[in-house]
């Protein structure tokens, strides 16, 4: 054969001429995509008429209208901070703080609310990916200075690696490759990170690292999945954020997550919750079923509850990685076990809380482990630290109720419950060495 | 071009009938497309099949194919074949395919325009996806340099070159292989 450019064009060109007929006459493909049209249109019909009824609720409104506040708010305490910083320097200051500094609150303020300010989903994601980086060098230093990392660091690292994908999916489409590819490096260097803490950390943050892990191999095989195919990517995100149909599959929309809320207030979160939980019209679903949950973390379960949930959870639900993530991408929340009723309860008093756990547990014919009534525990904060806490008033309960202030176990050396004066603003340690 | 936005409008609001008038349209062309970078006539049709179902899956999103919706069926079609090897790199090269084989030719020069597609083809094997995609859509599917980097959303020059090299590389390896 002869290898000139031109020879070698004709011999490409006689190689391409021959295409056998498709054995089936592409009649399958034609139905699969026929029915598959079909199946969409009908889903896509029944949530147009859901989300047409949903933009009439007044509650709708005065939702947004608090998130328009929150901005407000926001902006002038930037403003505020602007000045300060001119004067004394804090924001300077706290950006080289660390979780238990008197400054960290600070900084994390600063993160809010530029977060905050920010509107471009391309800048967002590039800021949410600077603070998963702070927070994963913050866990660093500490772990070089032989301190422990609190939960809270742990539950913010994954709440932000959490929205990176749906910031990512908004951005514009020529800006995607670049932002997934720093999405792969900067999950690889967290996942390094979390994974020598996790030899490090006190035995009580478990389930916030353990979170805090998930989230960011989960996040990295997104990422991976998505340069492949980044346009279907954008696509189950953008459905996923919307609420509007997927075109992933059915469940899409029931799989929206509900990310914890990064610029909401307690308050306003008590409020999202409570909304969602009456949304499921509170039917007892004492079974855990695989279906994903929108629920968040936990808010004021102890790491002992959480552990106890997570282990009902995985009882009937594995957690499952598949070969191609984007097809079946996983909730972004964290917990995905049933979305019951019985869910957290931010507003429960400790007694009922137990109650209605002994309600759930029995009806699972699950033993409560002793350890959850026996070990006080400290609260992983969902939301601990990106909005300003009341510095005056204790946590919501049960996280208010005065607790032992050392662990009865002859093993633990550390304090994992802060005081009940402490607030949960300067890192809320679990235990220090 | 009108009537095909028209169509392209329809399909949107996923009305079957445009959605099958844009697959009797386009599927054959996209079939002989995976063919020629697989060379499995099977294989070609199940990724045709999950090709238009992602288009049906994304077809909303009028964002990824307003440009040009053949570039978008290309770039959803070549990011099929790149996942395929990706998941079996190893697949043995076709010998032989009984399908191009006509009961009047002569059987010898059957078996060495076959022998020598063959080589050329495994030999393909080797470039780099890029380069695999720029001749396959360069001499197979017969589009312009300008058409092809539209595809490739590349420019014009990148093209050229890319093919330059791919040509280049073949020519390589096929002497390479003759003189071993």
């Amino acid at each position: 054969m002869t290898t000139t450019d031109d020879s070698l064009e004709r011999e490409l060109e006689k190689l391409y001429a021959h295409v056998p007929p498709p054995p089936g006459g592409l009649t399958a493909g034609r139905g699969r995509m026929l029915a598959e049209a079909a199946r969409l249109k009908a889903q896509f019909t029944s949530l147009s008429i859901s989300n047409a009824a949903k933009t009439q609720e007044p509650d709708r409104r005065r939702k947004m209208k608090l998130f328009l506040a929150y901005k407000i708010i926001a902006a002038v305490v930037a403003v505020v901070m602007g000045t300060t910083a001119a004067g004394g320097g804090i924001v300077l200051a706290s950006a080289d703080s660390l979780p238990g500094d008197t400054l960290y609150s600070v900084k994390l303020i600063v993160e809010d609310t530029r977060l905050a300010l920010t509107a471009d989903p391309a800048d967002r994601a590039e800021l949410i990916l600077s603070f998963a980086a702070q927070r994963t060098e913050e866990i660093g230093r500490l772990m070089a200075q032989g301190e422990s990392v609190p939960e809270d660091t742990l539950a913010r690292m994954a709440r932000h690696t959490e929205q990176i994908m749906v910031q990512i999916a908004h951005a514009q489409q020529e800006d995607i490759p670049g932002l997934l590819e720093r999405v792969v490096e900067r999950t690889r260097a967290q996942e390094q990170v979390l994974e020598q803490a996790r030899t490090l950390v006190p035995e009580g943050t478990e389930p916030a690292l353990r979170w805090a892990l998930e989230v960011t191999e989960r996040t990295s095989d997104i990422a991976s999945a998505a340069l492949r195919d980044p346009e279907r990517f954008r696509e189950e995100y953008r459905h996923r954020d919307e609420g509007t149909p997927g075109p992933d599959d059915g469940a899409s929309s029931s799989r929206t997550p509900v990310l914890p809320c990064e610029t909401c207030t307690p308050g306003r979160d008590r409020d999202r919750d409570r909304d969602r939980n009456e949304d499921q019209t509170h039917t007892p679903q004492p079974t855990a079923t695989a279906t994903p949950s929108p629920s968040g973390p936990c808010g004021t379960c102890t790491p002992v509850q959480d552990r106890d949930r997570d282990r009902d959870r995985d009882r009937t639900h594995a957690p499952e990685r598949t070969a191609t993530p984007m097809s079946s991408p996983p909730s972004t929340s964290m917990p995905t076990h049933t979305p019951s009723p019985a869910g957290p309860c931010e507003t429960c008093t400790p007694e009922q809380d137990r109650d209605r756990d002994r309600d759930r547990d029995g009806d699972r014919t699950h033993t409560p482990s002793p350890t959850m009534t026996t070990t006080p525990s400290p609260p992983p904060a969902s939301m601990p630290t990106n909005t300003p806490e009341p510095t005056t008033g204790p946590m919501p309960s049960p996280t208010s109720v005065p607790r032992p202030t050392h662990t009865p176990e002859p093993k633990s050396t550390h304090t994992p419950m802060p005081e009940p004066t402490h607030t949960p603003k300067h890192g809320g340690h679990v235990g220090g060495h | 071009m009108t009537d095909e936005v028209a169509l392209l409008e329809r399909a949107k609001a996923y009305d079957l009938a445009a959605l099958a008038e844009l697959y009797d349209r386009y599927a054959p062309r996209m079939y002989a497309y995976i063919y020629r970078r697989v060379s499995d006539a099977a294989l070609a049709e199940d990724l045709t099949s999950e090709l238009f179902l992602r288009v049906v899956r994304a077809i909303q999103n009028e964002q990824a194919w307003r440009d040009s919706f053949i570039a978008w069926l290309y770039r959803i079609a070549h990011n099929l074949v790149v996942d395929h090897y990706r998941r079996q790199p190893l697949a043995p090269p076709i010998l032989l395919d009984e399908a191009l084989v006509a009961l009047d030719d002569d059987p010898a020069s059957i078996v060495e325009d076959a022998l020598a597609r063959d080589r050329v083809r495994t030999a393909m094997r080797r470039l780099t996806a890029h380069q695999q995609e720029v001749l396959t859509l360069r001499f197979g599917e017969g589009l312009t340099a300008r058409e092809t980097a539209r595809v490739m959303e590349k420019t014009t020059g990148a093209v050229e070159a890319l093919q330059h090299r791919a040509v280049a590389a073949l020519r390589r390896i096929l002497v390479g292989e003759e003189t071993s």
